[in-house]
């Protein structure tokens, strides 16, 4: 009988160890959904393996590149400096104009008894490493807990919002990007001010979701970040809308937004420090 | 011991490769999918299903926001092939190669599942044909060259 037992459990025991192993994964994802990754020590420690094969890699890249921008593009030099001496002369210009608005927008402030933004202070970053799989959506970026980086926090570039750190370790940290299949943003629109949730789709583009249809967006009009949902600043550019889909039925209408930052050429991001 | 540590190193590897040098390809191949064939196909004991375990586990920790995707596909990958290995003989290259284009295939259908059912709203992605049909034949591309480092490494290490 015992014997028969034995054989009975030498014979299923990879079996049962797969079964094992699957009812662990599920119980990981059904843990992980919804809720912040719990177990920082596994990742973290894999992170930091990795990093500075990352960050060599990047840094020869980086340096191949100057190489050939240096050395076998300086025909281009010239006309592209002219433009950019142009281009300069416009921002400045603009510039101005903006600060204009600006005063007059902090003197409106302050009449409306408006809550003021406070500014927060920003860390520079550089991109190190993508996601391994061509399903997701994040960056890996050389900045961690030592210099300050929580999960939570807002990645931004200079064109708009970038994402959100959402894993640490102590040199690095994950961003998820806002074309992700996980990435919620809460967005208004600059023009008719309508209200909308963008998501990422997995590839370059987002949705805006949950826009009424009796809204009236157009190509082209700006979305930028509400303030609300209590992780992300008001104001951040998000993207333009490039396309509207209102059908005859239904409550919300269909709206695509292009990231006013180009993922693909993106090397330098700012993380916004928390300092509540 | 050894074996899993040459394990580790190669997922390492692959994970590397995997975040920097095919980083500049819209569609990556999944190197961890072939180390995970190889498993299954030479160590179809508990030792090889625990390291598919770990390396799905590894891969979560650089793909992803959700962590469990890539362990659980990688197991469900390992466990396929194992009951395969008994029935079919997989000595030839050629052999080797389909049964990874067949596991890609699985990885990426129940990537696009997963996907389905854990985002809120749930989103079915657009570009869905392109990503399995671009995963799965670079997976399957850079499969042979895998098997070769593989089997190289081991005799070095051996």
């Amino acid at each position: 009988m015992r014997s028969k037992n034995a054989t009975f459990g030498k014979k299923y025991r990879l079996f049962l160890l797969a079964l094992v192993l699957l009812f662990t994964s599920f119980l990981m994802i059904s843990s992980s959904t919804g809720q912040p990754f719990s177990i920082p020590l596994f990742p973290g420690l894999f992170m930091e393996i990795l990093s500075p094969f990352q960050r060599v890699y990047h840094g020869g890249v980086r340096t191949i590149r100057d190489l050939a921008q240096n050395y076998i593009f300086l025909v281009r030099l010239r006309e592209e400096n002219e433009k950019l001496r142009k281009l300069v002369v416009e921002l400045e210009r603009r510039n101005v104009e903006m600060a204009e608005m600006a005063i007059a927008n902090e003197r409106l402030r302050r009449f409306l008894d408006f809550k003021e933004n406070i500014p927060k202070p920003t860390l520079p970053a550089e991109l190190i490493g993508e996601d391994a799989s061509s399903w997701f959506r994040t960056i890996t970026i050389n900045k961690g807990s030592i210099d300050g980086v929580h999960r939570g926090m807002v990645v931004v570039a200079a064109a708009g919002l970038v994402g959100h750190v959402i894993n640490t370790s102590r040199d690095v940290s994950r961003v998820l990007l806002i074309t992700d299949y996980n990435s919620s943003v809460d967005a208004i629109c600059q023009d008719s001010r309508a209200r909308g949730i963008v998501q990422g789709k997995g590839g370059d583009l987002c949705d805006l979701n949950y826009v009424s249809r009796r809204e009236n967006l157009a190509p082209g009009n700006r979305v930028i970040t509400s303030g609300l949902g209590g992780r992300f600043p008001k104001g951040l550019i998000v993207g333009t809308v490039t396309r509207v889909e209102k059908k005859s039925y239904g409550v919300f209408q269909k709206v695509e937004v292009t990231p006013a930052v180009d993922f693909r050429k993106l090397e330098g991001v700012f993380v916004i420090l928390d300092t509540d | 011991m050894k074996n899993g540590m040459i394990c580790l190193a190669a997922g390492l590897t692959a994970l590397f490769l995997q975040t920097t040098i095919f980083s500049h390809f819209s569609i990556k191949p999944d190197l961890v999918l072939v180390l995970v064939v190889c498993l299954g196909l030479s160590q179809a004991t508990f030792a090889g299903a625990l390291l598919a375990f770990l390396l799905g586990c590894l891969m979560d920790v650089f793909a992803g926001s959700t962590p469990g995707f890539f362990a659980l596909t990688m197991t469900v990958i390992f466990s396929f092939v194992c009951a395969t290995r008994g029935h079919l003989n997989f000595e030839s290259q050629l052999a080797k190669t389909g049964l990874v284009l067949v596991a890609a295939l699985i990885e990426a259908v129940m990537l696009l599942l997963l996907i389905r059912f854990t985002s809120h709203p749930p989103i079915f992605p657009s570009s869905a044909g392109r990503l399995i049909i671009g995963s799965v034949v670079f997976t399957t591309l850079v499969a042979p060259f895998c098997f070769t480092l593989l089997k190289r490494t081991r005799i070095v290490f051996s």
